[in-house]
């Protein structure tokens, strides 16, 4: 990542900031996201219609795809993450890894917000069966996680575990949210667009 | 530049955010008048005759030709205190309402030009505009009054019927199958209570351990009422 232990250029003021704290704060504010969009979805009246991108019959089939888009995002995430971690035996990152890894995830994140703002916005937060509870649990909770994780990317001397227990977080949760929406609408209603 | 770039991603999902939330609102809004206008004459007529007063919006009056021939649509009523579902079929109309406890109404009528006007039985009326992508009108149920904007909605979500005889005993039932859940009335030996759950994709629910045939709704068919 580009808050690697390369980066040369010492800030003038570069107070150590105690750990705790480098990690607390966007921990902190990356829970608040999540109770808040929670607490809106919840609270406020849903319209049952939203604006979303033409071209598809519905709402669900143009969310389930544009998930479907984050998804694929996400895994070229997975991927880049593990070549810069070194976890693939013989795969050395090169200089596109990390541009990759930045851009597709700006992409997915980019793409992610129009989804999750139909969900909120014309849905709300539901709790009526398993799936709906789960998949509304895990919205919320993605993007308080990935408000975290870009809290902490600028961040110096980070425990070498915060960065991948972040991204994995966020990994998860996507992951978790496509299958609990996506998956289940093209199994349950049919692959339409 | 480097330490900004999650700065500006998170800064730019917000800005995309409230972009979009302002053509949601934007979408949205043009039926609040209509909707708001509708409920406030009848209040005043206090009376449950309401005029189909969301024909006179000047917002929708351009756009009886985007009424499809046939077209489900379906959602909660506003504050979700009842839901709505109403199939249109070449002209006819079948609507169901039903607040998932015990108040319901199957009702129907005849569709032109996009605009319904459909009673029941039981005094229960409904009006409404139909547009290409939701009806909006409002539905008069027993004493209470609901306005709605419902989408059009696709299997298998809409609305599902069930009639039939289990064991001497007629049971007769309604179900409302939306994205995020279902509402339904059910009516067996008693007084009417919530449905027992659909699954949409069964065809029918288990009552006392016998299959009963539920079937989708999708215009006014022979057999009615």
């Amino acid at each position: 990542m580009s808050a690697a232990p390369a980066t040369s250029s010492a800030a003038v003021s570069d107070r150590p900031t105690p750990t705790a704290v480098k990690l607390l704060v966007p921990l902190a504010v990356g829970a608040l996201v999540s109770v808040a969009l929670g607490t809106y979805g919840r609270v406020h009246d849903p319209t049952g219609v939203g604006v979303l991108v033409a071209g598809f019959s519905g709402a669900q089939a143009a969310k389930a795809w544009m998930a479907t888009g984050v998804v694929l995002l996400v895994l070229v995430q997975l991927v880049s993450a593990l070549v810069m971690y070194g976890k693939f035996p013989g795969v050395s990152a090169s200089s596109w890894t990390a541009p990759l890894h930045r851009w597709s995830g700006r992409g997915a994140f980019l793409l992610s917000v129009p989804v999750a703002l139909h969900c909120l916005y014309a849905l709300g937060f539901q709790s009526n069966d398993t799936r709906v509870l789960v998949h509304s649990l895990l919205g919320c909770f993605f993007f308080g996680v990935f408000t975290t994780k870009m809290l902490l990317l600028p961040q110096r001397r980070l425990p070498g575990w915060a960065l991948p227990l972040a991204g994995g977080l966020v990994f998860s949760a996507l992951v978790g949210i496509w299958l609990t929406s996506s998956l289940w609408f093209f199994t349950t209603i049919g692959l339409d667009f | 530049m480097r330490r900004q770039g999650p700065y500006l991603t998170l800064l730019a999902g917000v800005v995309l955010a409230v972009l979009l939330g302002v053509l949601d609102v934007r979408a949205n809004s043009p039926e609040e008048p209509a909707a708001a206008t509708s409920s406030g004459t009848a209040t005043e007529a206090a009376e449950p005759t309401p005029t189909p007063t969301p024909s006179e919006s000047p917002s929708e009056s351009a756009s009886p030709v985007d009424a499809p021939a046939r077209a489900n649509y379906a959602g909660h009523t506003e504050g979700r205190k009842a839901t709505v579902a109403i199939a249109v079929r070449d002209g006819g109309a079948i609507a169901y309402v039903c607040d998932g406890q015990r108040a319901e109404a199957w009702l129907l009528g005849a569709e032109t030009n996009g605009q319904l006007d459909l009673s029941a039985k039981g005094g229960a009326r409904l009006t409404a505009q139909l547009g290409k992508r939701r009806a909006t009108g409002t539905v008069v149920l027993g004493k209470q009054q609901w306005d709605f904007a419902v989408p059009v909605v696709r299997a298998p979500n809409g609305l599902y019927r069930a009639n039939a005889t289990v064991g001497g005993v007629r049971f007769r039932g309604g179900w409302i199958v939306l994205p995020d859940g279902q509402t339904g009335v059910a009516t067996g030996t008693g007084t009417p209570g919530p449905a027992p759950t659909l699954d949409p994709a069964a065809g029918a629910v288990s009552i006392d351990g016998t299959q009963v045939p539920v079937a989708p709704v999708s215009g006014v068919a022979g057999g009615w009422l």
